[in-house]
């Protein structure tokens, strides 16, 4: 599949905003399946610089600061993107999830080292008892450790209903295991916290997602949303995308443009400005598969 | 070496006796001094224990007088517990040196490799030297750290060690510090302060010197800058006024001779990192940081932090300006790491550990974890991954209950842990007064960078205290504190800070690169000051008043001042309304509680609090004598709640009197010696604009309404004016209005004057960066109208009186009232304001 994807955001301030730094994580990656072919970043007012960088985790950065005074700022990505089909393997076939738990915790299994830091807790996303009982049914002893992920995912898509209201971007794991309801991200952040919690390494995914026009309609444009998943090692499988909004494991439908740990690490804009008084946020994504 | 040892039992030291099982730094036994204290043994016996104990209470107003206390202020304004320091120095000898610089040498260059690793390819973590976890889970490790700086450029400039000495005599390291070591700027004062009450003795002792270690310190910095080395710009980057170790960020910037910056100083445009002074930006070049790791930058570290400077990683990253130490360095204080650091140096540097870390275990390993719950009442425990003054958890001192939870915590989260064994430290002899006892004692050690290796400074910090277990709870714990001697081997260099250089210096008459920051607390120091002596003079004048108790004709001038003070926001506006006959017992008592309200912002104390908080924000930019006159009125005003309750209008009025003399002198101070630079221009432009409100005030408040009895206001306005001399030295013993008028309003002569202080004011403005241009400013203009209102004004037409009014006098000091306010909010909008406070982005998007 191809697509083109135009993000755009705006922010509109109240007073206006001498000087502003940020980092933006818009520009999609390339992936063992994915590649983005072309990448436009439109930032009004016009920065001096935009530099580009790959951060830690190999997604990509780009940063700009403004110190003309200013009242609004427009940050317009345009991205095409080619999906091939990945292999998602049989999960009865994966290795079962204690010996990944033990082979990441004794450093003894083939690419221990770069799934290690998914182990631990960050900001959004940690390990406690609450996750742990929460996902005991579905990592019986022996269980595959993909079967046992996809069972959580069906889970949490089951028991969670969906509220874009209940939360916000800082919402922890816990408070909306307790609530059961929130959005894609606090539904990734949940299970990433449920799989650390048995010592399986799980990372977060934000990307796109291609939504299908009700059957007769026509596809409505910039109705579409940025969306989050998680990625579950599955030893010399490697990572597994899963999509607990939709009990769906990720397909051609699914374009990532970061992942970290949690959603502190991927936010798509990050940075600092001062002043601006209060303002408003409009946010439009337009995915358009063109092929 | 050592003269023939007299019997130490001859005085001072006869009842010493060193603790047993205990090494003690200066005798190997009762009696037996160690050899390379025998000259300071020597001296202290000399000088005997009364002059002793007078040296130490020299020593102890010495410390007060230089303000250094550990935190400095809390938000009452009250200052906290200052610095004590112990008269006997902690000496050692020239072979401990040797060994502790050899050890700390390697050690630091461990440190360094191994953040060179851990920041980098991480081959100890892939080798499993080191647990891969201690890193990738480690919550101060942003990602940000990992390659961020050039591979070979310097980490640590200053690095810190933390040891004990057991009872066979072995150096132990407990800590180590990289963050921005504290503590030097202690060194440095307690060095002062020791051998300058201890003059004899330090002669005879000849201890090594501190300064060429800060002179190489000065060098490393300066060789680091990306570029203009030969004279980059420096900053030292405090946390600010709030911060515990501000004393020393104000002291280092001082010694070392760079500007004291706080993050709100500095701001990243074009790629490079700049200075806001009143001139524009400014770049700098290097940042020699007061502040931790994390809240550097809130773009790419902790976004919550507003200490730092936003966008200052990337700039690093581009390699447009140094910090120091690098960012990333805490890193390698991590206890956790210390049970793998002898591997780690036979891996990185190829030799084994030549000094021992006190036995550490990280419990995030199975038997670590097992030793520890077996060993647990032996054991102090600590966060694996912070090193922060939070007290360590002993489970000996824990009730069973408390223990148990605590077991269940530590085996829920082990990794969270490491337990490090305790060691018996060693003693120090302590002056205690009467006598000298043994108090154990925990030592710092300080490296600076140095080519390619590492120089120790020969001194240190040594604190004691009877119970040696309170010594491993954190940096400020301990009773007293000890300046560390060295045994020198030889005469001693004398070196100098300021550095010579064969490229000629551009001579400068400077002050536009002032920081906006420090104009802006300037500024208000300067009208804080002077409101406290307008205050102070209002209220010796009452209080003179009421002490004497003078016949009916007082109670018109009190009133009158009532009035005056009530309107400055002295006293509460009701004391100035009632009856005055009635109400003088409850003046007497109820004036101290006015003057001493905090809830009140412009009450004296708070006006004195406020010159406090200011004077230690700007203490870089004034001289010592000066901060020194303004810190000694804060300690004079600090009284406890207890003499509060007490004070009557006489003591009241000896400390409204030491507010008139501290002011006095600080004027006499900065009109002497400070060079005229915009330092200077914007201090007295706050004074000048107070005082101009203060006089109006005054006389609007006074002289509007006629008065029955007018000399005798007319005599309490000049002396509330600080100008009653001049006046009899003009006129005698003949009061009248007009004259008086004209000596406070209109004679420019009159350093009192409000055209002398309008004058100044108009002067000044006009002299500020972005004055003189073709179009004048709004402070420019304000001020030119307000200097030609008075100049215009005729003192016999001011005096005028209709209906018992003086609607002249009335209309002029109106203007000026409004007008002031004004002025000093345009000076502010073109000069000092500063950018708000950074918000972040990621709080609020999708």
């Amino acid at each position: 599949m191809k697509y083109r994807i135009v993000h755009s955001t705006a922010y509109h301030y109240s007073d206006p905003v001498p000087v502003c730094h940020n980092q933006l994580r818009l520009s999609p990656r390339d992936t063992a399946y994915t590649t983005c072919t072309s990448h436009r970043m439109l930032i009004r007012p016009t920065p001096g610089n935009v530099s580009r960088r790959k951060d830690w985790f190999g997604n990509i950065v780009q940063s700009f600061s403004l110190d003309e005074s200013h009242r609004k700022l427009l940050l317009t990505a345009t991205s095409r993107v080619t999906v091939s089909p990945q292999t998602v393997p049989d999960a009865a076939q994966t290795p079962k999830w204690e010996d990944i738990t033990s082979g990441v915790r004794t450093q003894s299994i083939d690419g221990w080292f770069d799934v290690t830091e998914f182990l631990f807790d960050s900001s959004l996303a940690f390990r406690d008892s609450l996750f742990r009982e929460y996902a005991a049914a579905c990592f019986e002893p022996d269980q595959t450790v993909l079967a046992g992920s996809i069972a959580l995912m069906t889970k949490i898509f089951r028991e969670f209903k969906y509220d874009p209201r209940a939360t916000t971007v800082i919402t922890r794991p816990d408070e909306a295991l307790s609530q059961k309801h929130g959005v894609c991200q606090d539904f990734a952040h949940v299970a990433i916290s449920c799989l650390r919690s048995l010592g399986l390494p799980a990372r977060y995914v934000s990307g796109y997602l291609r939504t299908l026009p009700p059957p007769g309609k026509e596809r409505l444009i910039g109705a579409d949303a940025s969306h989050a998943w998680f990625s579950v090692w599955c030893g010399e499988a490697g990572w597994i995308d899963l999509d607990p909004t939709n009990d769906k494991v990720c397909g051609t439908g699914h374009i990532p443009i970061a992942w970290g740990r949690d959603y502190s690490d991927v936010a798509p804009i990050r940075g600092v400005f001062t002043g601006g008084g209060s303002h408003t946020l409009n946010v439009s994504v337009d995915v358009e598969p063109i092929e | 070496m050592t003269d023939i040892a007299e019997p130490a039992a001859a005085g001072l030291f006869h009842s010493y006796e060193p603790v047993p099982d205990v090494y003690d730094e200066m005798f190997a036994t009762a009696g037996q001094c160690r050899d390379h204290s025998q000259r300071m043994l020597d001296e202290l016996t000399r000088l005997g224990s009364a002059e002793l104990e007078r040296r130490f209470r020299q020593a102890e107003k010495l410390v007060r007088d230089d303000g250094v206390t550990f935190n400095t202020f809390d938000e009452s304004g009250e200052s906290s517990r200052p610095w004590n320091l112990d008269i006997v120095p902690a000496m050692l000898s020239i072979a401990d040196f040797q060994h502790l610089d050899q050890a700390l040498v390697q050690r630091a260059t461990l440190l360094e490799k191994l953040l060179d690793d851990l920041l980098g390819p991480q081959k100890l973590l892939r080798e499993k030297v080191i647990p891969a976890d201690i890193l990738l889970g480690h919550p101060g490790f942003h990602r940000a750290y990992h390659n961020l700086q050039p591979a070979n450029r310097r980490r640590l400039v200053v690095y810190a060690a933390d040891l004990a000495r057991s009872p066979d005599g072995r150096w132990w390291v407990t800590g180590d510090r990289v963050r921005s070591p504290s503590g030097l700027g202690f060194v440095l004062e307690n060095r002062i302060v020791t051998s300058r009450v201890l003059p004899g003795v330090f002669r005879a002792s000849r201890p090594r010197r501190l300064a060429p270690f800060f002179v190489r310190l000065r060098e490393t910095l300066r060789e680091m800058a990306p570029r203009y080395r030969e004279n980059p710009r420096t900053v030292v980057l405090s946390r600010g006024p709030d911060s515990p170790t501000y004393f020393e960020d104000v002291y280092l910037a001082r010694y070392l001779g760079y500007t004291l910056v706080e993050g709100g100083d500095l701001a990243t445009r074009d790629g490079r990192v700049m200075l806001k002074t009143l001139g524009g930006l400014l770049p700098v070049e290097v940042i020699f940081r007061r502040v931790s790791d994390d809240d550097c930058d809130p773009v790419e570290l902790n976004s919550a932090s507003l200490t730092g400077v936003s966008g200052l990683v990337d700039v690093v990253r581009n390699d447009e300006v140094v910090v120091a130490n690098a960012l990333g360095s805490q890193l390698a204080e991590t206890p956790a790491l210390v049970p793998f650091l002898p591997a780690a140096c036979r891996l990185l540097l190829g030799e084994d550990l030549r000094m021992p870390s006190a036995a550490t275990w990280w419990c995030g390993q199975d038997h670590a974890l097992t030793y520890v719950l077996e060993n647990l009442d032996k054991l102090v425990i600590r966060s694996a991954f912070k090193v922060n003054d939070a007290p360590p958890i002993e489970a000996s001192l824990m009730t069973q209950a408390a223990r148990s939870e605590f077991v269940q915590k530590l085996k829920a989260r082990p990794s969270d842990f490491v337990a490090q064994e305790r060691i018996v430290r060693s003693t120090v002899p302590v002056w205690l007064g009467s006598k000298i006892e043994p108090w154990h004692s925990a030592f710092r050690f300080f490296l600076t960078a140095d080519g390619d290796t590492f120089q120790t400074l020969p001194g240190g910090l040594a604190r004691t205290s009877p119970d040696r277990l309170s010594l491993d709870r954190s940096m400020a714990a301990g009773e007293r504190a000890q300046d560390v001697w060295i045994e020198s081997d030889g005469p001693e260099e004398t070196v100098s800070l300021l550095r010579s250089s064969n490229v000629p210096l551009v001579l400068k008459r400077s002050g536009n690169d002032l920081p906006s920051r420090d104009a802006e607390n300037l500024f208000w120091l300067g009208r804080m000051i002077e409101r406290a002596d307008g205050a102070a003079r209002g209220l010796r004048v009452l209080l003179r008043k009421i002490t004497v108790d003078e016949d009916d004709e007082s109670n018109v001038v009190q009133s009158a001042l009532l009035r005056a003070l009530a309107t400055l926001g002295q006293i509460e506006p009701g004391l100035a309304v009632d009856g005055f006959r009635n109400t003088l017992p409850d003046l007497e008592q109820s004036l101290p509680a006015s003057v001493f309200n905090r809830q009140e912002a412009l009450s004296l104390k708070s006006t004195v609090d406020g010159v406090t908080r200011l004077v230690n924000t700007v203490r870089d930019r004034l001289s010592v004598d000066a901060w020194q006159t303004l810190n000694q009125l804060h300690s004079d005003w600090n009284l406890s709640a207890t003499s509060l309750k007490t004070i009557d209008s006489t003591s009241l009025l000896q400390l409204v009197q030491r507010v008139v003399n501290a002011v006095a002198q600080f004027g006499g101070l900065s009109n002497d010696g400070m060079t005229r630079t915009q330092v200077w221009r914007f201090l007295e432009l706050g004074r000048r604009l107070e005082r101009v409100w203060h006089t109006a005030t005054i006389l609007q408040s006074t002289l509007v309404e006629v008065a029955e009895q007018e000399p005798l206001v007319l005599e309490a306005v000049l002396e509330s004016c600080d100008s009653i001399m001049t006046y009899r030295g003009r006129y005698l013993s003949t009061l009248q209005a007009e004259a008086v008028i004209d000596l406070l309003a209109t004679d420019s002569t009159n350093p009192r004057s409000l055209i002398f202080q309008l004058n100044r004011i108009q002067d000044h403005v006009s002299k500020l960066p972005s004055a003189g241009q073709a179009v004048l400013g709004t402070d420019e203009r304000l001020a030119l109208s307000l200097y030609n209102s008075v100049r215009l004004a005729e003192p016999r037409e001011l005096a005028q009186v209709d209906d018992g009014q003086r609607r002249s006098l009335d209309r002029l000091m109106q203007r000026l009232l409004d007008q002031i306010p004004k002025l000093s909010d345009a000076i502010s909008q073109r000069y000092l304001i500063h950018a708000g406070l950074p918000r972040p982005f990621d709080r609020e998007s999708i």
